[in-house]
């Protein structure tokens, strides 16, 4: 399924292990909980593209030889308007800087003027039209990104309560990888709210799924969510993203699919901003079990299993 | 690529425009054919779910506009109070000049403030329209000051305008007191800590849920819009917290910037403008000194 030539950038990259997406400046602190011996195994944050920005929080994580990930909310992976080329490279020395070994993103509109800017602006990232046309375009984007980039890129769904256009997000975020030699990032709770957004229920999440090129998963998400019910024959239930909530059983269950079908993942990110260091510990903790049950690759098992010994010591 | 630019900018006038929005949920049809909407972009609008559509659109609704409240929040509190209001604020989103910079929204939404008091779309009483007046001049000019400062450290840098340590009781007795860059005076007809009151203790980050929410109660801004006015002199002065520098050129730094501020009793513009760096603390008149010395401690006034 694979295109065997853009695997072995992919299979290259270390395993990681399970760790947190948090926020810098409030609780819980990143440095603090990665330091625990049962925190986080790596630290993926958000920051403006300039890499001073965090400088003595990174400088520490690096210093204790925390593994990071930036995901940026600043690039257009889809969309008509274009990356300006200093607004990419900025985000390539962020990378280099932090020394991230790959980077990843959601696959969005963030920004329309000619400057660049970030998801934000526009309340969040805004998702591609899923046609054939807006595919052609979004290869330009993405293309344009990985030009300037020292590491991989992953390409993530973003989250939704609806789509627009006549292919499915599965089968054209694959033809985007596929097009432009990019690795994915799997978030489960995404993949719940594309399943509802599909038609499907708690009962039938996973039917379908197979559709992902699973060769490609580096990297997967789980994080807590909500899921609101509509007067709407078309979507009984939407999912939300909430990061400060619990994990869904939902989203578990899609993670667990996941897990048994993606032979090359190298790290899992539990992503908990705003929750609080009590609850953060445990959450990790339940995804390290799954992910030593669960996972495909091996080298990933051993790199758990010896988190969850270190935590136990 | 004009089939795609057509469809985004279709569905990016879904997610932010009401009236659009509306129209496409109760009969996607009419709005089609009203719009001019070509056959493939309606085949590939069909199926979009007007619940989902909805729950988007009300997610970037409320965080778009807790960005733009942000630097208004009297101004957007004392508008917001009644539904109307809560409508006339959120018709910006519909603006073109929603997808623009931060600085040319920012600009457009102040301007969008203005006619809604101007156009009388907030159903305000002429009485609140007199005590916004000066809160909202106040509040943009402060934000000015912001963008201001910011465009002046891009082009020049931070030297002078970053704060140091508190003044050293030999530098106060040597150097002259004068007003700093940046600086801001305006009159309020109250303090802001009462219109904060009225205003459910309103804050910038808290300003647009209160008002989405319907907290806000307009019996409490019109009272101290009726009662008689107790004008202090609000000073602000725009310093840079913190500069990140890009490396990638083209890229702007990164800039951090704060007002300090203080509120003075009464009406005291022609008394700020003593504050020449002709004098010092001591050659001061004693009425003048009094009033200066909180400043120049608080790093409000400057000593050169």
């Amino acid at each position: 399924m694979a295109d065997a030539s853009v695997l072995p950038d992919l299979l290259a990259l270390p395993e990681l292990g399970v760790g947190a997406s948090l926020s810098f400046g409030v609780q819980p602190d990143p440095v603090a909980l990665a330091a625990r011996r049962d925190g986080p195994s790596f630290v993926e944050y958000a920051a403006p593209v300039q890499p001073g920005f965090l400088g003595g929080a990174l400088a520490r994580l690096k210093s204790d030889k925390v593994p990071l990930l930036y995901h940026p909310s600043c690039l257009n992976l889809c969309g008509t308007k274009a990356n300006p080329a200093p607004w990419v490279d900025e985000v390539r020395r962020h990378v280099q800087s932090a020394g991230c070994p790959w980077l990843a993103q959601d696959v969005g509109v963030c920004f329309t003027n000619d400057e660049g800017g970030y998801s934000n602006q526009l309340g969040y990232f805004i998702a591609p039209v899923l046609t054939q046309a807006s595919l052609d375009v979004a290869v330009d984007r993405v293309v344009e990104v990985k030009a300037q980039m020292d590491v991989p890129l992953l390409l993530e769904p973003p989250p939704v309560t609806f789509t627009v256009g006549d292919m499915g997000m599965f089968e054209w975020l694959n033809a985007l990888a596929q097009r432009t030699d990019s690795g994915l990032l799997i978030d489960a709770g995404h993949v719940v709210a594309h399943q509802l957004v599909a038609g499907r229920t708690s009962e039938n999440l996973t039917d379908g799924l197979d559709v992902i090129d699973f060769d490609r998963v580096v990297e997967m998400h789980i994080a807590g969510g909500a899921l609101r019910p509509v007067d709407d024959d078309d979507a009984p239930l939407l999912y939300l993203d909430a990061h400060d909530l619990p994990i869904l059983p939902e989203t578990w269950q899609v993670f667990r699919f996941l897990l048994e079908h993606t032979p090359h993942l190298k790290a899992v990110c539990v992503e908990c901003e705003g929750v609080l260091t009590d609850s953060v510990i445990p959450m990790l903790d339940q995804a390290r079990r799954r992910v030593s049950h669960g996972t495909l690759n091996a080298n990933l098992r051993d790199k758990v299993d010896a988190e969850l010994a270190r935590a136990a010591a | 690529m004009q089939q795609v630019a057509t469809q985004e900018a279709l569905l990016f006038r879904l997610l932010f425009d009401e009236e659009a929005r509306e129209r496409f949920v109760q009969n996607r049809g009419a709005f089609f054919d009203e719009e001019g909407v070509d056959d493939d972009t309606r085949r590939v609008f069909a199926q979009v779910s007007a619940a989902g559509l909805e729950a988007d659109a009300a997610y970037r609704r409320d965080y778009v506009m807790s960005t733009l409240c942000r630097a208004f929040p009297l101004t957007v509190g004392m508008v917001g109070t009644r539904p109307e209001g809560r409508r006339a604020l959120t018709a910006f989103l519909s603006s073109p000049s929603i997808f623009k910079s931060t600085r040319e929204r920012n600009d457009a939404f102040a301007v969008h403030l203005e006619r809604v008091v101007d156009l009388g779309s907030a159903a305000l009483t002429a009485d609140e329209v007199r005590l916004l007046l000066p809160v909202f001049a106040t509040e943009r000019a402060r934000l000015r000051n912001a963008a201001e400062l910011r465009a002046h450290v891009e082009r020049q840098g931070a030297a002078g305008l970053t704060l140091g340590p508190a003044p050293k009781t030999g530098d106060k007795k040597r150097l002259k007191v004068a007003l700093p860059p940046f600086f801001l005076a305006g009159v309020l007809p109250f303090g802001q800590r009462v219109l904060q009151n009225a205003l459910d203790d309103i804050r910038p980050e808290n300003a647009w849920p209160k008002i989405a929410h319907g907290h806000l109660a307009p019996e409490r801004v019109q009272t101290v819009a009726r009662s008689l006015h107790l004008p202090v002199t609000f000073v602000q002065r725009g310093v840079v917290r913190r500069v990140v520098s890009s490396q990638a050129p083209g890229v702007p730094p990164l800039v951090e910037v704060t007002h300090l501020s203080a509120e003075l009793p009464g009406q005291q513009g022609d008394v700020l403008q003593e504050f020449d760096g002709k004098r010092t603390l001591q050659e001061l008149p004693h009425p003048l000194k009094t009033l200066a010395t909180p400043l120049v401690d608080g790093q409000l006034l400057a000593l050169v």
